[in-house]
């Protein structure tokens, strides 16, 4: 049975929570308790699939404990419930916590919000794996777009369109700004997918704030071994895939989703370069010498490929699902059955007919993988044809050239 | 003293030589006498000449009273020569343009032989324009006839520049002290935004615990009522299938097998339970609510008689959230009579030491468990004396008179203003004729005792009346 752990320091908010959840304690082990120290006590009895806990507590706060939990058993999805608005305090839980929900926060939406966590581990399987994740607090990220970024937020004037162009051009960047902006625990935050949105409703401050914590990024490449991945190639791809999934993108709004799928879909590479590269680097040499396709590779190697991790990653930080998905099955969209041109469908044609991929990151001694053809445009009811498509994506590379 | 007048009759009789004599004589002594009188004459004009003040003689038996007479004062200062001035009219340097009121006034005095004192503005042959103070009376004939007016003055141009100044100094002076007074009441608003403003964040966290499980209470109850409803459905069933004289044992049975036997144990004990815990939840938000309106509200500028243990206690309620992780809050009220105040201020004084008190408990690494902020009242004859006492960082020695100095402050960038103590200190003193003062050991706690006339401010001084300057 799934075990979720319950800690608030208020004892009748514990009773409320106990109550109004007695009709999942058919599927849920629920455990209460009042304080940072007995939760890490009941966790080193047995183990929790999720963690709920306030942020201001005496003693031990829930920023300390999270960073515990992170620390030692790096697999339980780590939620935050709390009532607590000080940005600078709740700027300390970014790096430690994967989702924020805010007091008074009706029960379905908690119910929701754990049971969307727990619907991740269907994409990865192997709690090793998970546990690798949950380590996950910094990621490096490229260090000229992050250096931009701090000159244009020092800016007397700053300019919103600048920073969300920045940002939009930074995988892992991009998605903490959308995982916060995502969360009603900061400032006028609502569920989005555009980034200028996501600037917006955190507002420069925010953002400011977020970007120079010392804790959150480090814009230093030397923490991945440069000789196994090019993050400058990596990353050009990411762009371009972005921009010809937007391109292909049947409106406005799905255009947004489409070019962070896009721009998002290799952030597994990141998480494996920075946590386990010499496994990584076993994959590498296991696709060179065996001719198959890196993310099989990996599979093989790791138990699942970089599109799992990466999606997994995104879905613990609350990105909207069509988005996890269509990183997580981006070298595999068959196997999601769907009817419609999502997100997803415009990744994989993106990635069909551009002249990059995943692998040139890794040298070009690796093959590429199974790639859709004009078929999958029409299971997906696409309302273009192949050439067209190909029209549409050429377009986008010669304007990213441009 | 040969040309004299000459009577033929008088020239051939002894008499008439003897007057001629006589005549001689008194001729030689009027010579002298007048000799003597110009000597005299010149002497006096020399000392008038020599004057720094000014003289000026009109004929006032002619039209626009011609000068007969100015000192070298008068040709010195203003710039002409005796002979430009003899024979016109004194509106050549007291131009009527200038001096209009004044003219009338001299004209008016001199002409029913008064005297009179008045300032005027002269004009120098350049065109400059200055000040001069004059005293003006009328000179009289043997028969008592005004036949001219002397003027004696002097140019005071500098005195009433200084006179200006001192003015503008004063308005100066007045505008400033005005300035300040305003500076200090906005500085006052400031801190009170600034504290009210970290106390809705705050609040805003106290009231949300409640309504968490407020929430959660009225939402599981819902939940218990289906439950039940359901329950009661089936002895419903059971009640028709007995009345239809169906085998009890049956419907026993049937009853047994649907009955949600745990959970309905579960919502017997919980369901009060529920209940309890949302009624008390509603009683703390509205008790959050009532502190917030009693703390906030008295901003009226009487000041009126309040309790201030209850105010105190208000005040706890209200920073809950401030110290409630620092610090556990000991409150020792000795029984106080109502004190004359200005209860929305004072307020903000408690608050402010709470504050402070809580900060420097967090300061010294001790939290709600070894914390301990102490509150103390008692009646001292005609005051009331206010303890406010922490076992927080202390202040250092050096520091400890400086703590009331506006901006001084040691906290981060962000936490304070450096405004609390300042303003409590004129809150205190200033307004409410009280005093404040404060103790404090490093490492071992910091101790503020303000005391309160239960009276009020002794003088109901205006603020104005302190302005006035002599």
């Amino acid at each position: 049975m799934t075990r979720i752990l319950f800690v608030d320091d208020e004892a009748p908010v514990l009773d409320g929570l106990r109550t109004r959840l007695y009709r999942e304690s058919g599927r849920w082990t629920m455990v209460f308790v009042d304080s940072g120290a007995r939760a890490i006590a009941e966790l080193e009895e047995e183990a929790f699939d999720v963690i709920v806990t306030d942020m201001r507590m005496p003693g031990m706060d829930g920023a300390e404990l999270l960073q515990n939990v992170s620390e030692r058993w790096p697999q339980t999805i780590r939620i935050v419930l709390s009532g607590y608005a000080e940005f600078q305090q709740a700027l300390r839980l970014v790096p430690v916590a994967h989702q924020y929900l805010s007091k008074p926060c009706d029960t379905q939406r908690l119910v929701s919000a754990i049971n969307g966590c727990l619907h991740l581990h269907t994409l990865l399987p192997h709690a090793e794996l998970r546990g690798l994740v949950g380590r996950v607090r910094t990621l490096p990220v490229m260090p000229d777009v992050y250096s931009e970024l701090r000159v244009a937020l020092s800016r007397e004037n700053v300019d919103v369109q600048e920073i969300a162009q920045l940002l939009t051009s930074e995988p892992v960047m991009a998605a903490k700004v959308l995982q916060m902006a995502n969360s009603a625990f900061f400032r006028l935050a609502r569920p989005t997918v555009s980034i200028n949105q996501a600037v917006s409703y955190l507002g420069v401050p925010a953002i400011r704030n977020l970007i120079t914590s010392p804790s959150i990024f480090s814009p230093s490449p030397n923490r991945c071994p440069s000789t196994l991945v090019n993050f400058e190639q990596l990353l050009s791809h990411s762009h371009a895939a972005a921009a010809a999934a937007q391109g292909l993108a049947t409106s406005l709004s799905r255009g947004d989703e489409a070019l962070l799928a896009g721009l998002l879909h290799n952030i597994g590479y990141w998480v494996l370069a920075h946590e386990c590269p010499g496994r990584l680097a076993d994959a590498v040499e296991m696709a060179a010498a065996e001719h198959i396709p890196l993310y099989e590779a990996e599979a093989r190697v790791l138990g699942s490929s970089h599109a799992q991790i990466g999606a997994y990653l995104l879905g613990l930080w609350g990105l909207p699902l069509s988005i996890v998905e269509a990183v997580a099955y981006h070298h595999a969209p068959h196997s999601l059955s769907q009817s419609k041109f999502e997100p997803l469908a415009a990744l994989a044609v993106a990635n069909a007919l551009l002249p990059t991929d995943d692998t040139n990151a890794f040298g070009a001694t690796l093959v590429s993988g199974l790639k859709v053809d004009s078929t999958f445009l029409s299971r997906v009811n696409a309302p273009f044809d192949w050439a067209e498509a190909a029209q549409r994506v050429a377009k986008t590379v010669c304007a990213a050239k441009l | 003293m040969n040309s004299t007048s000459y009577s033929p009759s008088a020239a051939h009789s002894a008499d008439g030589q003897r007057y001629l004599r006589q005549l001689e004589a008194r001729l030689t002594v009027e010579g002298t006498e007048r000799e003597r009188l110009r000597r005299e004459l010149d002497i006096r004009n020399c000392a008038l000449d020599a004057a720094t003040t000014h003289f000026i003689i009109g004929d006032t038996t002619k039209r626009n009273w011609p000068v007969v007479y100015v000192n070298r004062a008068v040709t010195r200062d203003y710039g002409y020569e005796p002979s430009e001035l003899i024979g016109d009219g004194p509106t050549t340097f007291f131009s009527s343009d200038l001096n209009h009121v004044q003219l009338e006034g001299i004209i008016e005095a001199i002409t029913s032989g008064r005297e009179l004192g008045t300032e005027l503005r002269a004009r120098r042959r350049d065109g400059s324009i200055f000040w001069v103070g004059f005293f003006i009376a009328p000179v009289r004939d043997a028969a008592g006839t005004i036949t001219h007016c002397i003027g004696v003055g002097a140019d005071i141009t500098a005195r009433i520049e200084q006179e200006r100044a001192q003015r503008q100094l004063q308005d100066q002076l007045y505008s400033e002290v005005q300035d300040r007074e305003r500076m200090s009441m906005e500085l006052q608003v400031a801190q009170k935004l600034e504290s009210v403003g970290r106390l809705a964040a705050g609040i805003a966290h106290e009231i949300n615990t409640p309504i968490q499980y407020v929430g959660d209470g009225v939402a599981f109850l819902q939940c218990a009522y289906a439950d039940l409803e359901q329950q009661l459905e089936v002895y419903r069933e059971a009640f028709k299938r007995l009345a239809a004289e169906e085998s009890p044992a049956a419907v026993i049975e049937s009853v047994v097998k649907t009955q949600l036997a745990a959970n309905l144990e579960f919502l017997k004990i919980e369901v009060p339970k529920a209940f309890e815990r949302t009624l008390q939840g509603v009683e703390r938000v509205a008790a959050i609510v009532r502190a917030m309106k009693e703390f906030a509200h008295p901003d009226a500028h009487e000041h009126s008689p309040a309790d201030l243990n209850h105010a105190i206690e208000t005040t706890l309620v209200v920073a809950h959230n401030e110290y409630k992780y620092a610090a556990t809050v000991e409150t020792k009220f000795g029984p106080l009579p109502e004190v004359m105040c200005n209860l929305g201020e004072l307020n903000q004084v408690f608050l402010n030491l709470i504050v402070n008190a809580a900060h420097a408990i967090q300061e010294s690494g001790k939290d709600a468990s070894t914390g301990r902020i102490t509150i103390a009242t008692a009646r001292n004859h005609d005051s009331v004396v206010i303890c406010i006492a922490d076992n927080g960082c202390g202040i250092p020695q050096e520091n400890l008179d400086k703590v009331f100095d506006p901006f001084f402050t040691t906290k981060e960038v962000g936490r304070g203003t450096g405004q609390g103590l300042a303003i409590a200190h004129t809150i205190v003193i200033e307004k409410h004729g009280g005093s404040i003062d404060v103790h404090s050991t490093v490492g071992v706690g910091t101790q503020f005792i303000v005391r309160l006339p239960v009276a009020g401010r002794a003088v109901e001084s205006h603020s104005a009346d302190s302005l006035q300057i002599p």
